[in-house]
């Protein structure tokens, strides 16, 4: 039992270490701009607000704003973007981890388990197409977005992203694929399946845990991507949220309690990911677990 | 691996070219114009209202918006100019302009439209030298705006100090406000990858009165007995010596500082001070600007404006267009640049404006207007040449190096001023 | 060992992932390349070819010399902190305790934010006027008065380091959690029966069956650690005085910023080179199977 101690100890750090920063946000994000820098901090000594939240979702000027009868408050409308930019966001990654779910384990398939000539060079290929940093392929990405007509689209973001993505996906697929005991599928072979059957039924099933891993990176690499984001993107129609947030972090009249509160909204649909992610992926240990 | 195989990698390997061999859409002949504006992400829905009513006095042109975020604009344009993205109409700035002219990508409206000269007359000096390349005009100013020294008159007040008239007050304020506990009284905008980094540092200098570079267009900076060489050596023994200086990497950082109460002087752009005054910040109303300190008071003015691309002005139906639209923005009775200024507290280059009552009220919320009116008549604005902005690229980590005592004064002027003339050799005319 | 019989090439499983990798493979990395070896000014119409002149005006430019120290510094320190810290995390999230639901979801949630974002929440820790971090510690009468985290070389880069180990143990901890759940539990069954104790458990089972995601993480994170931008430079510009620049920024701004499209893409490329080396060294040393054979 004494082992236990070790084990809460770690997990306080973890979760201080991990939601510490975050925490901060949901703070930064209730807490009335006139309290919430001062030096020392006084953080408590008003009443803690909503009416950020409120702003960014109805565009009700929050009543600090109005004070001393300023003409028009000058309130950050970047803020108000935040909405449907998360919507952008999230459908663009939920594509991806898609993309990257079916293709990359398709392909992982391909070189895990199947035997063929040009295997080692098609594999090369792949994974080192990430070796040029994505920042140096800008301008040739971007013309062939333009002629491809899909500037400033969702589709634009999802071939990049999945492109930016695919190349760790099969190569930590294959990876762990090759992992599956090879003697489960041999006997399923025997048994008369083909390739696709032994793939579905038997390899993805005992894969879970990196099929999972695998999508939650996609997912996240694309959620917070910024750059390609940015050039290809032009208007709300595909802004995503790494772009908006920029602008809002550089807007003259960003308060920094309303910026907290942008910043923790962002965080939600990751977090609802998250956790119906992690019950998926209890399920699946166990029976995995329980497979071997 | 068989014949059919090897046709199927080919096909794929010339896949991208198939993409290219599309070609640009054709344009409609005559009909109603889609004009694409592009602007940078300040004010959004803003901008959309002002094209709404556009739309509604001009019905056969309509008016497609996309907008990048500010520190991104220049480079996102690069890149949308460079791939030959449609568009008509868009923001453009003081160091931009001469780069993309000599690049080819924006249009003079002069050449296209006279009738815009009419306007020159209305615009404040420094913002007319900044829309103005080879002498011809380019377009009609979005806002225009000054680089201030801005205070916490409160602080001072209590300190029984006055405005500081002159550098060397600057410091000895500061000094004496240390004493008194406050650890950092300058509060700078530090942050090497922002052009107004250099600016900031150009406002000052010509606070003093002096100048970087001359009226041939060659390097002054690294003269030892220049002003610039001077202040760069009082920003460097500020921070190194005196200790009397905190960074902050942008500006919204340094509105947020200056409201902690631990700053007491700041130079940063004029609008600024309006975020700094206004509710909710917890000192709203204890900051003012003052004349730059300096023999001359002089300070940087800079004008941002609404420019005609290359693209648009090919095509006789888009620049008619583009014209009329940018006339009605820019131009006109200054309708919508006076809605900046009363709503955003933005700076404006239309001399009329100065003395409109609304906008006098609107400013007096935040700012003293004389002082203002003041200030701007003594504002100056920078030297432009084609290779402005690349070398304030090279220039200002230097600068950066020279503030934290990384590098000498000397080392950083010179290197900075042998830039500038290699420069001048390769693209100057 | 019988040699098995060669299939055809599995289109079918491949063809997806090809054609996404070949439309943006091929064409890019020729361009950028091809743009390397010319001089492209853009306000300048003439292109003339120089060869291998981008590449040296690169590495012999003002900025490159600190940059690259600092990229290959940041790079080479945070991987393997990442690694070793997401291994803790990852046997952490796989032994029972009560709350561990709630510590799971929230491990992951550094992973979302945008490196602009987590930077700007990362300077409101390290500020050092008006920073969290010198408040607590203050508080808790660690230290005297408030360090400049972001305002001193040493310190900036130090904190620059921990902002993006912040964000990178997610990925890591989810890959290890993935690779140990694949070890067969008979293996640690019959390791007690023999009296082996945790530590050597660990060297002696563990880490060998989970060498490979091991050496997967430590390349991902050494490449993540080389083209890192947002994150650093939202917190502090490259400063102080050039303390925490990176090659990345570098990459844009000879292209968006000097208009030099040629140097540009040499410095792409170089980074490439860099890349690959860096990847080639650290197979050399630690052992793991990453490629697939033919056979």
């Amino acid at each position: 039992m004494g082992r236990k101690i070790h084990v809460y100890i770690f997990a306080v750090l973890l979760f201080l270490f991990s939601a510490g920063p975050l925490l901060l946000t949901l703070v930064g994000g209730i807490i009335p701009e006139k309290v919430l820098l001062s030096v020392p901090p006084r953080l408590f000594s008003m009443k803690p607000t909503l009416s950020y939240y409120e702003y960014i979702f109805t565009g009700k000027v929050p009543e600090a704003f109005e004070e001393r009868g300023a003409l028009r408050a000058m309130v950050s409308e970047e803020a108000r973007l935040i909405p449907r930019a998360m919507l952008n966001s999230a459908t663009v990654a939920l594509a991806v981890m898609a993309m990257n779910m079916v293709f990359g384990s398709m392909a992982a398939y391909a070189f895990a388990r199947i035997h063929f000539r040009g295997k080692s060079p098609t594999f090369m290929g792949i994974i080192m197409c990430r070796l040029v940093p994505a920042s140096a392929l800008v301008v040739p990405f971007y013309l062939l977005i333009q002629a491809f007509g899909l500037l400033d689209t969702k589709l634009a973001l999802i071939l990049v992203h999945t492109l930016l993505t695919l190349p760790f996906t099969v190569l930590i697929l294959t990876m762990f694929f090759r992992r599956v005991p090879a003697e489960i599928e041999e006997s399923a072979v025997v048994d008369g399946a083909k390739p696709v059957q032994v793939f579905w039924r038997i390899t993805l099933p005992l894969s879970a845990s990196s099929m999972v891993a695998t999508g939650l990176f996609a997912f996240m690499l694309s959620y917070s991507e910024f750059m390609y984001s940015l050039v290809l993107g032009g208007s709300q129609r595909s802004r995503t949220l790494p772009v908006v947030m920029t602008s809002l972090i550089y807007n003259p009249d960003m308060i920094w309690g309303m910026l907290m509160s942008g910043v923790f909204l962002t965080l939600i649909p990751s977090l609802i990911l998250a956790i119906v992610v992690w019950k998926f992926v209890v399920e699946n240990i166990i029976l995995g677990a329980m497979k071997y | 691996m068989t014949k059919p195989k090897w046709y199927l990698l080919l096909a794929l390997l010339l896949l991208p070219a198939l993409a290219f061999a599309g070609g640009q859409k054709g344009e409609a002949p005559g009909g109603p114009v889609t004009l694409e504006f592009v602007v940078w992400s300040y004010n959004i829905t803003t901008i959309q209202d002002n094209i709404a009513q556009f739309e509604k006095v001009y019905p056969n042109i309509s008016v497609n918006l996309t907008d990048y975020p500010w520190p991104q604009y220049h480079d996102t344009m690069v890149l949308r100019l460079k791939g030959k993205t449609q568009t008509d109409v868009m923001y453009n700035g003081e160091d931009w302009l001469p780069e993309f002219a000599a690049a080819g990508w924006v249009a003079s409206l002069e050449d296209y439209f006279p009738d815009v000269k009419k306007y020159k007359e209305k615009t404040a000096g420094y913002a007319l030298a900044d829309m103005t390349y080879n002498g011809k005009l380019y377009g009609l100013s979005y806002y225009a705006d000054l680089i201030t020294f801005q205070y916490n008159k409160k602080i001072l007040d209590d300190n029984g100090m006055g405005a500081p008239g002159d550098w060397d007050e600057v410091l000895s304020d500061s000094l004496k406000l240390k004493e008194g506990g406050m650890k950092y009284p300058f509060c700078y905008e530090y942050d090497a990858t922002l052009p107004n980094f250099y600016s900031a540092f150009a406002s000052q200098v010509y606070g003093r009165g002096g100048s970087l570079f001359d009226d041939d267009m060659n390097a002054v900076l690294n003269d030892p007995n220049g002003e610039a060489f001077k202040h760069l050596q009082w920003l460097q023994d500020a921070k190194t010596k005196h200790d009397i200086m905190a960074f902050e990497t942008h500006e919204p950082k340094v509105v947020v500082a200056m409201n902690t109460g631990n700053h007491a002087f700041t130079v940063l752009y004029n609008y600024n001070l309006s975020a700094m005054n206004k509710p909710p910040q917890a000192l709203a109303g204890q900051f003012d600007i003052t004349t730059m300190p300096g023999e001359d008071g002089a300070c940087l003015g800079f004008a941002k404006f609404y420019c005609m691309t290359q693209q648009a002005a090919e095509n006789e139906a888009r620049r008619n267009a583009a014209w009329t639209f940018i006339e009605a923005f820019g131009g006109g009775d200054y309708k919508v640049a006076k809605r900046w200024a009363v709503e955003d507290g933005l700076g404006f280059a239309a001399l009329p404006l100065f003395d409109d009552p609304d906008v006098q009220a609107a400013f007096a919320t935040w700012i003293d207007v004389e002082k203002f009116k003041a200030q701007a008549k003594l504002a100056r604005n920078d030297a432009n040449p084609a290779w402005k902005g690349m070398w304030s690229e090279f220039f200002r980590p230097l600068m950066a190096k020279a503030f934290v005592g990384g590098a000498t004064v000397k080392e950083v002027m010179d290197q900075g001023a042998a830039k500038w003339n290699e420069y001048k050799k390769l693209l100057g005319q | 060992m019988a040699r098995r019989d060669m299939s055809r090439y599995p289109i079918e499983w491949l063809l997806p992932v090809l054609i996404l990798v070949f439309i943006f493979t091929v064409y890019p990395f020729g361009y950028a390349i091809w743009n390397s070896l010319f001089q492209i000014l853009l306000i300048l119409p003439v292109k003339p070819f120089v060869g291998f002149q981008n590449y040296i005006d690169v590495v012999s430019s003002i900025y490159f010399r600190e940059a690259l120290f600092n990229t290959l510094l940041f790079a080479v320190i945070t991987a393997p902190i990442i690694v070793v810290i997401a291994l803790g995390v990852a046997r952490l999230l796989l032994t029972k305790f009560v709350g561990r639901s709630v510590v799971r979801a929230v491990v992951l949630l550094p992973w979302a934010m945008p490196g602009a974002v987590s930077g700007i929440i990362w300077v409101w820790i390290f500020h050092g006027q008006w920073g969290i971090l010198n408040a607590i510690l203050l508080r808790l009468g660690i230290i005297r008065s408030y360090i400049l985290w972001l305002d001193q070389p040493i310190l900036a880069k130090f904190s620059v380091m921990v902002a993006h180990i912040w964000t990178q143990i997610p990925f890591v901890s989810v890959l290890l959690m993935a690779a140990l759940s694949t070890i067969n539990k008979e293996i640690y069954e019959a390791a007690e029966v023999d009296g082996a104790r945790p530590v050597r458990r660990l060297f002696s089972i563990t880490l060998p069956q989970i060498k490979v995601m091991m050496l997967i993480g430590l390349i991902y994170e050494l490449i993540m650690g080389l083209t890192s931008y947002d994150l650093t430079y939202s917190m502090t510009g490259g400063g102080p005085g050039g303390a925490t620049t990176l090659l990345s920024y570098y990459i844009w701004a000879e292209s968006f910023k000097m208009l030099q499209f040629g140097r540009g893409a040499a410095l792409g490329v170089i980074m490439a080179v860099i890349t690959l080396v860096l990847i080639l060294l650290i197979m050399r040393i630690v052992p793991g199977e990453l490629t697939v054979k033919e056979e």
